[in-house]
């Protein structure tokens, strides 16, 4: 026998209060709900919701708790197809007969409204789906839940909030993330910042991600053999194909920046005001002396993305070292290519 | 024969909660703690639910259970009581704060919001929780997560400010500002706000991470948005500062126009026949905008002014010293 404390995830009183002000006034609108049915849209293990009912919200009611004053949970019995209605105790009916799988919630007109949405539940409500609709005018399931939400929410307008993931054609994030889900494999013609040169290829989309304000795929990219992560705005064209690929076993954490081992590292002085690239790029160590200046090191994938960064922070960084094919005239030979085009 | 099992604790305690806001909803006044015993009843043996008779101890009781009520949102509100000629705090719920307002939400978009929340998560908000006010979680979420957007405090109470027109009040680099809030939007990894700043009489955008200690809310319906009020458009650094507006002329080269309209928010003006592109920029931060032209190191050219580009060009050549 399986005792109380070996159940798994018990629900705390939070969570089965959570649950039950917004179960309740759903189910009466209803006019009764199967049991199943409520154990899974309010993620209430049915064994437990079949206790709560019969043997905690029964007992709910107003002073002096008379029977006409306390809340009914009425078995709704589909196998007699006559009404005969009853407060049962659910759990007992359960071991006289068949179980009880429907139910109604009556004389609980005090609950019979969900509770309001905080303001920051509304705010993630409306903001992952304005996030994922650039055209609130569409007709969607998701634009009409959004307008139903926004005038319940007394919004005045489009404009209230907005949540802009990164600069991408809407059109390649809804592919690449139907890529993912259904393990399809998708061409795409996609410009190397790394190499500076375009490229086509066939990639395995696993994930689809937003960071600091960019969408990003991560892909097993066939053409170079291997994981990658791809800007989604610097794809130039983009194809899905019918071609199936065998999903990862697990994807890790995403992120646009994957240092390899073998990606060589480099050493920077920066000047105080160049903090900032503490929060934007790859940094391994750092650590600030005491003039203020800090020193990191950083792992360099993409030589191109160094150079500009180098360029961008002009007399604010110092290149102090380098490793592999990396050269300490770096910045020096970047700034007389961009030069050349000013001769 | 059937075994009642004694009820699990956390059962008890859903029981006392949920006579507590039946009781609270129904109050005609505010109801204080002794009244509250009553209302809600006596726990007169264990596992039963109830308020201890004795009062310091259903004092006790009872504010540990606003605790739970406060977590989920509960909106009690205290006011003065008076019981047996004393005056003492009171409290109760009043239903038009309680409740949602009807929405009349259909399976499929409940769906699509599910599948939303799934894809777009916000830090330190549980999706499903939102989902069940509105008739529980439906249809499959996505099992890949596209996007989580950072949350800090004061976003709730920005967001309920728009929506509900009330001025805010912050300290910003080191200055109080009175803000009335227009759009609050997350936009390259972000959150900004966007409205009318009392202090400076025109229109601000702040950075919200930036913002110090707590906003203060003014009264509900304490501005009018105007009509005329600006679009958020994208964060463009080079368009955030107060020098002096200047008119760049750019060219950048075939293979990079497009990802540079998408950067630059615009379309560009001229196409050659080699496929590059020029694009007029207006820039009132010339620091950001050489930033931006960096990021296409040789496949961008500042055309005009001269001004601009010379100073471009003193950049480089301190670099290649």
């Amino acid at each position: 026998m399986v005792g109380e404390d070996q159940q798994m995830s018990r629900l705390s009183a939070r969570d089965r209060l959570g649950r039950m002000l917004e179960l309740v006034p759903w189910v009466m609108s209803q006019g009764g709900a199967e049991i199943d049915e409520i154990a899974r849209r309010f993620d209430y293990p049915s064994d437990e919701l079949r206790e709560d009912l019969s043997r905690v919200l029964f007992m709910v009611g107003l002073y002096p708790f008379t029977p006409d004053q306390l809340i009914n949970v009425i078995e709704l019995d589909t196998s007699d197809d006559n009404d005969k209605t009853q407060n049962v105790d659910i759990q007992s009916a359960n071991h006289q007969k068949a179980k009880v799988d429907r139910i109604a919630i009556s004389n609980a007109e005090y609950f019979s409204r969900p509770l309001r949405l905080t303001p920051a539940q509304a705010l993630s409500l409306i903001g992952a789906a304005k996030a994922l609709l650039t055209d609130t005018h569409s007709d969607s399931p998701l634009t009409r839940g959004l307008d139903k939400l926004a005038s319940g929410l007394k919004m005045s307008g489009d404009e209230d909030l907005k949540v802009n993931l990164g600069d991408a054609p809407q059109e390649w994030i809804q592919t690449l993330l139907r890529a993912v889900q259904n393990h399809l494999k998708v061409q795409i013609r996609y410009f190397s910042y790394g190499r500076g040169q375009i490229t086509d290829r066939i990639i395995q989309p696993h994930r689809v991600f937003s960071e600091t304000g960019n969408l990003y795929v991560r892909a097993h990219c066939e053409w170079a053999d291997g994981i990658r992560v791809f800007l989604i705005d610097r794809i130039k064209k983009l194809h899905i194909t019918t071609e199936r690929f065998d999903p990862p076993d697990q994807t890790n954490p995403p992120s646009a920046f994957q240092p390899r081992d073998e990606d060589p590292r480099v050493v920077l002085e920066l000047a105080p005001e160049a903090a900032w690239v503490l929060e934007k790029y790859p940094v391994e160590h750092y650590e600030q002396h005491s003039d203020g200046n800090i020193q990191l090191t950083m792992p360099v994938s993409e030589v191109r993305r160094l150079e500009v960064l180098l360029l961008q922070l002009g007399t604010h960084a110092v290149l102090q070292s380098v490793e592999g094919a990396l050269r300490m005239d770096l910045p020096k030979k970047a700034a007389q290519r961009v030069l050349r085009k000013y001769l | 024969m059937i075994i009642h099992s004694k009820l699990k604790p956390e059962q008890v305690r859903l029981e006392r909660l949920l006579r507590l806001i039946a009781a609270l909803i129904n109050a005609p006044r505010f109801l204080s703690i002794e009244e509250l015993q009553t209302k809600v009843g006596l726990a007169k043996g264990q596992g039963e639910a109830g308020y201890p008779s004795d009062l310091t101890a259903a004092r006790r009781a009872f504010h540990r259970d606003m605790n739970e009520l406060t977590a989920l949102g509960v909106p009690v509100i205290r006011g003065r009581a008076k019981v047996s000629e004393k005056d003492t705090w009171g409290y109760r719920i009043r239903k038009q704060d309680y409740s949602l307002p009807e929405m009349d939400i259909a399976s499929d978009e409940l769906a699509a919001l599910h599948r939303a929340t799934t894809a777009v998560r916000f830090h330190g908000i549980s999706g499903a929780e939102a989902l069940w006010k509105l008739g529980g979680q439906v249809g499959e979420g996505t099992d890949t997560e596209l996007a989580a957007v950072p949350m800090y405090p004061c976003l709730a109470d920005l967001f309920r400010a728009i929506t509900e027109q009330r001025t805010v009040s912050f300290d910003y680099s080191g200055q109080p500002r009175s803000v009335e809030p227009w759009t609050l939007a997350f936009d390259q990894g972000h959150w900004y706000l966007m409205g009318f700043d009392h202090t400076r009489q025109d229109k601000r955008t702040f950075r919200v991470d930036r913002m110090v200690g707590q906003v203060e809310l003014g009264r509900p319906n304490g501005f009018k948005q105007p009509a005329d009020a600006p679009r958020w458009v994208s964060i463009q650094p080079w368009r955030l500062g107060n020098q002096p507006e200047i008119t760049a002329q750019l060219w950048v080269d075939a293979e990079q126009v497009s990802l540079a309209s998408r950067r630059l928010g615009q379309e560009p003006e001229i196409i050659k026949d080699d496929g590059s592109a020029v694009f007029t920029v207006q820039v009132n931060n010339v620091n950001a905008f050489r930033s931006v032209v960096l990021e296409f190191l040789e496949q961008a050219e500042i055309l005009k002014p001269l001004k601009l580009r010379t100073d471009f060009v003193r950049w480089l050549e301190k670099i290649n010293k």
